[in-house]
């Protein structure tokens, strides 16, 4: 298990400190995604502006570094000159919350699908399997505009549309690992010990999930991120004027020529949090494998 | 004779046989017949040995014991009454099975006490901390130091583990033990010790065994009876001093003669195997098998 690559960063007391503490990707994924955190989380207290106030003598003021920038709006304004930098915190409450429910949604989908087909088997699996391969045929993106093209795009709609796509992932790999489980003699022991079915369910075999389940939720975490800023983007995500990082490329994309920061920064948020995500999604089935727990 | 002939039976097995559907290719089915007609008398008391070659069916015998596998045919009854009229759990009182393989049987992400104490947990039984203290007193009688009961499986050796294993076998105060070669996955020098546990297992908690094995010098030393097994069939049913002393089934002879043993110069043992002898004859059904 690469856990010991922190030569760099770490003193060298680095034989002191704990497994998680050793992975440098874990650490630095896991301070990337704090900070995004906590800029959702303190949004109203950080933001200089509310995201929402228009000033349309202020429109497209360039961030600070910039020679005409100003520390009134030190990211600039967008067109209609809302502040950048409050959009930006609150937007990030915008990305993470639909990152996290969809990732809650589908993988209660996916697991409950995964685990039932793949310790059952049989009959049970085949229908499963059906199902899993009947969301595979299903493009995403296509499903996500035509449900917005009925039911109108708000935040709700998004959540649920993406929640109930994603799930396949979960299933797959919860179907695959519980095969493999099923059939361990620590299951038998627990037939033998009279266990029920939920109770080894439950017991024995979930806990021996949590790793995979874990690195498959950061996985779905990031690609709802990016989807719903593509479903911004095309129009049909969130609605303005909620502050999202994908709303704000989408409207960001006709300055693209001369005022090219008013997508870049958005962007590089948008890649920080997704790479940051996986980073964490790596760490962890690194340092939570068991067999090499020491 | 083992002078445990007064001694009720608690199990029985009668006339059971357990085919399995084995799939060769498109549309090919092929009937495999595991277990062939056999029948069985387990004393309180007893030590009954199952030897046989690998494939012998000593393995799914032990699981329709357990009620883990249902006979095709025949039946399996506990203290006269067919096993499948008990319900798992009063069954898991009766019955405990030790596994092969102490490396699979124990969860990887469970503590040591947790492990042992999960009876207790799953039949309801005492509270949080009487659990806690029932599993440290086993890991006492397993002869394991208290320290490992917050280790996890990943840190105990195969002898360790396998006194986990037992020690969980137990908690439930079962009154028949099923092992399945408890010591084939263990180094030679940590055998005799599990082995010397489980005979002095047998006084303290009053157990019947059936010990799974291909290991003569175990059979040997441990049990009371011996069944060999030979396709799916009981060939010789005899106490241990018998069948060690005069075999009469050829297969039985076979078998003795293949031991490995350490005298000098004996080297690999060379058998001859004529399985054109009559005795070794089987049904068609069960020839499927080799």
């Amino acid at each position: 298990m690469p856990a010991h690559s922190d030569a760099a960063s770490a003193p060298a007391a680095a034989w002191r400190m704990p497994r998680w503490a050793r992975h440098s990707g874990l650490v630095a994924g896991g301070i990337i995604l704090a900070i995004i955190f906590l800029m959702g989380l303190l949004a109203p207290v950080l933001a200089p502006y509310n995201p929402y106030d228009q000033n349309l003598l202020a429109r497209i003021v360039p961030p600070i570094w910039h020679e005409t920038g100003t520390w009134a709006h030190p990211l600039g304004t967008d067109h209609l000159g809302r502040d950048y930098l409050s959009r930006l915190l609150y937007g990030a409450r915008v990305s993470v919350f639909i990152g996290v429910t969809v990732a809650f949604v589908s993988g209660i989908i996916g697991t409950v699908l995964g685990v039932t087909a793949g310790y059952f088997g049989g009959k049970t699996d085949t229908v499963i399997s059906f199902i899993i391969t009947a969301r595979l045929a299903l493009p995403v993106i296509l499903v996500a505009l035509a449900v917005v093209a009925l039911f109108g795009s708000s935040l709700s709609v998004v959540v649920g549309v993406l929640g109930l796509l994603l799930w396949d992932r979960f299933a797959l790999v919860m179907r695959a690992t519980t095969q493999q489980i099923r059939d361990a003699d620590f299951v038998m022991a627990a037939k033998v010990q009279g266990a029920s079915t939920w109770q080894i369910i439950m017991q024995e075999i979930m806990p021996n999930l949590a790793t995979n389940i874990t690195v498959v939720a950061t996985l779905e975490i990031a690609q709802a991120i990016v989807l719903e800023a593509a479903l911004s983007f095309l129009g049909l995500g969130v609605p303005p004027p909620l502050p999202s990082w994908g709303l704000m490329l989408a409207e960001g994309k006709s300055f693209i020529l001369f005022d090219p920061w008013l997508i870049t920064i958005p962007g590089m948020l948008l890649f920080g949090l997704v790479l940051a995500i996986n980073l964490v999604g790596d760490g962890l089935r690194d340092v939570t494998a068991p067999d090499s727990r020491n | 004779m083992s002078g445990l002939e007064n001694h009720p039976v608690v199990l029985e097995m009668r006339d059971v046989t357990r085919t399995f559907r084995l799939s060769r290719g498109w549309l090919r089915r092929e009937m495999l017949t595991a277990v062939d007609n056999v029948s069985l008398q387990l004393r309180k008391g007893d030590v009954l040995g199952i030897v046989g070659e690998s494939g012998s069916g000593k393995t799914t015998l032990s699981k329709m014991m357990l009620g883990l596998l249902a006979p095709s045919a025949g039946e399996v009854l506990l203290d006269g009454k067919p096993l499948t009229s008990f319900d798992r759990r009063a069954l898991a009182r009766r019955i405990q099975f030790v596994f092969q393989d102490p490396y699979s049987s124990l969860n990887p992400r469970g503590s040591i006490g947790a492990i042992i104490a999960q009876p207790l947990r799953i039949h309801g039984i005492g509270t949080r901390a009487e659990r806690e203290k029932r599993a440290r007193e086993l890991l006492d009688v397993v002869g394991l130091p208290s320290r490992l009961f917050d280790s996890s499986p990943g840190q105990l050796s195969g002898g360790q583990r396998q006194r986990v294993v037992i020690a969980r076998a137990l908690a439930l105060r079962p009154d028949i033990l099923v092992c399945d070669e408890p010591t084939s996955a263990l180094d030679v020098s940590v055998q005799a010790q599990i082995l010397n546990l489980l005979l002095d297992l047998r006084k303290e908690f009053d157990l019947t065994y059936v010990l799974v094995s291909h290991n003569l010098t175990v059979i040997e030393h441990m049990t009371t009876e011996v069944a060999v097994m030979y396709l799916g069939r009981i060939v010789e049913l005899a106490d241990a001093e018998n069948l060690f002393g005069n075999s009469s089934h050829p297969y039985t002879k076979i078998l003795l003669r293949s031991a490995m043993t350490i005298a000098p110069g004996a080297g690999i043992p060379d058998v001859e195997f004529d399985r054109g002898d009559p005795a070794f004859r089987v049904p068609a059904a069960a020839r499927q098998s080799r």
